[in-house]
């Protein structure tokens, strides 16, 4: 792509993630999520493959259908309420709304069902920029509305867990994995989201830096399936060393960097009261955990066959920037001991 | 000087089929069904190939009880089977044999039930001449494709050309007839154990599409078989296959992606007219290690800037 094209569209998807960050009004807020949604349609039909092309329209019409949805419901809040203020809403009406909406931009269940296809038809750059930077804005949404209605966003959050870790089962598309796991990762964003909506920003922000490092890894082995990930001990023996822990981290598994928002997360909900909530929870992470071990076990306890007797393949080594992996893998696998501070930092 | 002409009449024989006609919508319960009728949707063009309308709508329902419930229990038993799959594996199977997996038969012809998995179709649905079949062969090991090519276009007054046969495998189908696709993300290569006459045929693969003017994309490769009693091994890289849409091989060309594959067929049109026949064993996909090519054709970029 051009590259003057491809520096407008990533403007793009900055000057929308910032417009949403600082507006005060409704519709500066949908604004910015457009401009997000537009910004990134280029990036994802850039191929012109067939897939590509679907995944973009997917995409598309379920962003749309939730930013109409977001719009109405800020209309009916302004109507009901009389002004557009994000952080003045008190009507329950457009609150269930938004956050029905909002669940569809970020894919929880059950508004999750276009994930999975969408991350398939796309390639691993765009894909990472879909989980990651587009989580941004309607997170910031979220965490501002502060939604009191409690069943609603334990059911989404009980629901994500649950289908995140269910569908991820069944998947030998590495991407499809991925997005089954964003879906389980959201689910817990949400579940805590109404006792400390701090606690949602730092899972947020730590499911950030896991996927980032997951997404690159697999960028640098070039894998898009189990079988291709099975063969990244001949490309690159140091990283796949460092592989299963990073998986593991998404997984949540002590004493690796995810377990801290799962450990804080278990916490506040069995303070709240819910510990019912807290165990369906802490299970279902163990579906997501399955495949994540079942992942980790073909790319480092296999020797999968190849078509090298011996070590590193004659592969080219890839001409991928290996800075801002190694900085994430770090991130992900030792951050935990951090706990304190950010548990002081969410004034917990 | 010439008198003018006269109008021509319908003839008598006309206008008594159409007092018959009137007659039978009278009284359509005491008067039977005479045999061929006119287009019982009137108004619909009939091409010259598609057998006329004989019965009403409502004539061609088939209530069947029994066969209502064998397909509530196939469906069952199939939900059932998608349902306790994943416990094993991925797909199935344990995820050691799903990475291990080199070699996979995916259609066989072993007895008359798996001539149900695949469907035929000749130019006689344009209105053509000819005529194909599939039965199963000797000691019902391979499944035998015969018939007669014959490239006489239709009288219809647009086709110009004709003369092709196919034969095509029909979309697989999960629980509650929803679509299921065939995932070959493991595999680059497609094995088939075929028996020919030495004519050239097109391997045709479908893939699943999303919108509605991509319903005829295929990605095609020849099949050139060897005339002659000997087997023929034959064994083509996926990334040989080009994409063509209604048969015209497109210029914005791409790799197929073999995680959603849903039907392969095999047609004949090498305007040839005489029999043919194509005997096959088996189609199976497998992993060639030593095959490292991505794509064999060139993605140059049209009108680049320089």
């Amino acid at each position: 792509m051009s590259p003057f094209i491809l520096t407008v569209l990533l403007s793009g998807l900055g000057l929308g993630t910032t417009i949403t960050f600082a507006s005060s009004h409704w519709l500066l807020a949908w604004m910015g999520l457009e401009i997000n949604t537009l910004a990134i349609l280029p990036l994802m039909a850039r191929h012109h493959h067939p897939r590509a092309v679907e995944a973009t329209t997917k995409y598309f019409l379920t962003q749309a259908t939730a930013a109409a949805t977001l719009l109405f419901a800020s209309t009916t809040n302004a109507w009901l309420t009389g002004q557009w203020d994000i952080l003045q809403m008190t009507h329950p009406l457009p609150i269930t709304l938004i956050t029905f909406a909002l669940a569809l931009k970020v894919g929880l269940a059950p508004t999750h069902f276009w994930l999975p296809e969408v991350l398939q038809g796309l390639d691993l750059t765009t894909g990472l920029l879909l989980s990651t930077w587009q989580k941004l804005a309607p997170f910031a949404l979220l965490l501002q509305i502060c939604p009191a209605n409690s069943p609603l966003l334990i059911a989404f959050g009980l629901a994500s867990t649950l289908i995140g870790g269910w569908g991820g089962l069944n998947q030998t598309q590495l991407r499809k994995i991925l997005a089954y796991s964003s879906i389980a990762h959201l689910g817990w964003m949400i579940l805590v989201l109404q006792f400390i909506p701090s606690l949602t920003l730092l899972t947020l922000l730590t499911y950030f830096i896991m996927t980032f490092s997951t997404f690159l890894m697999f960028k640098l082995n070039n894998a898009k399936n189990i079988n291709s990930l099975a063969l990244s001990w001949t490309k690159t023996p140091m990283l796949t060393a460092l592989t299963p822990l990073i998986l593991l981290s998404l997984g949540g598994l002590p004493p690796l960097t995810g377990f801290m928002p799962k450990w804080l997360i278990l916490q506040e909900l069995t303070k709240q009261g819910l510990a019912p909530t807290a165990t369906i929870a802490a299970l279902s992470a163990l579906l997501s955990l399955f495949f994540y071990l079942r992942l980790s076990y073909a790319a480092t306890l296999t020797i999968s066959p190849n078509n090298l007797a011996g070590t590193p393949a004659w592969r080219l080594p890839s001409t991928q920037a290996t800075f801002p992996l190694a900085l994430s893998t770090m991130a992900t696998i030792a951050l935990l001991p951090l706990t304190p501070a950010a548990a002081t930092l969410l004034s917990l | 000087m010439s008198l003018p002409k006269i109008t021509h009449l319908p003839s008598a024989r006309l206008l008594t089929s159409f007092h018959q006609h009137r007659q039978q919508l009278l009284h359509p319960s005491i008067a039977p069904l005479p045999a061929p009728r006119r287009a019982v949707i009137q108004g619909q063009y009939r091409r010259p190939g598609q057998p006329k309308e004989n019965k009403y709508p409502w004539q061609k329902i088939n209530f069947n009880f029994l066969k209502g419930v064998e397909g509530i229990k196939k469906n069952f038993m199939l939900l059932k089977k998608e349902f306790f799959d994943p416990w094993v594996g991925p797909e199935g199977k344990p995820v050691l044999e799903h990475m291990l997996e080199q070699n996979r038969v995916v259609w066989e012809f072993r007895g008359p039930e798996s001539l149900e998995q695949w469907t035929v179709s000749s130019d006689r649905e344009i209105g053509g001449q000819s005529e194909v079949y599939l039965k199963v062969g000797k000691n019902n090991n391979t499944g035998f494709l015969y018939g007669t090519l014959s490239s006489t276009p239709p009288r219809d007054g647009e086709t110009r050309y004709s003369g092709y046969c196919t034969m095509r495998s029909r979309q697989l189908m999960a629980s509650f007839n929803r679509k299921k696709h065939h995932d070959w993300t493991s595999f680059n290569t497609l094995h088939l154990r075929v028996r020919g006459d030495g004519r050239p045929w097109m391997i045709t693969i479908g893939t699943e599409t999303y919108f509605s003017h991509q319903k005829d994309d295929m990605y095609n490769y020849f099949l050139y078989t060897r005339g002659g009693p000997y087997w023929q091994d034959v064994k083509i890289p996926f990334s040989k296959f080009f994409l063509t849409h209604r048969g015209r091989i497109q210029d914005n060309q791409h790799p197929i992606w073999l995680d959603k594959v849903n039907t392969i067929g095999f047609t004949l049109g090498d305007k040839a007219d005489g029999p043919f026949q194509l005997e096959i064993d088996y189609i199976g996909v497998c992993k060639d290690y030593a095959h490292t090519e991505e794509f064999a054709y060139e993605l140059y970029k049209r009108n680049p800037e320089v």
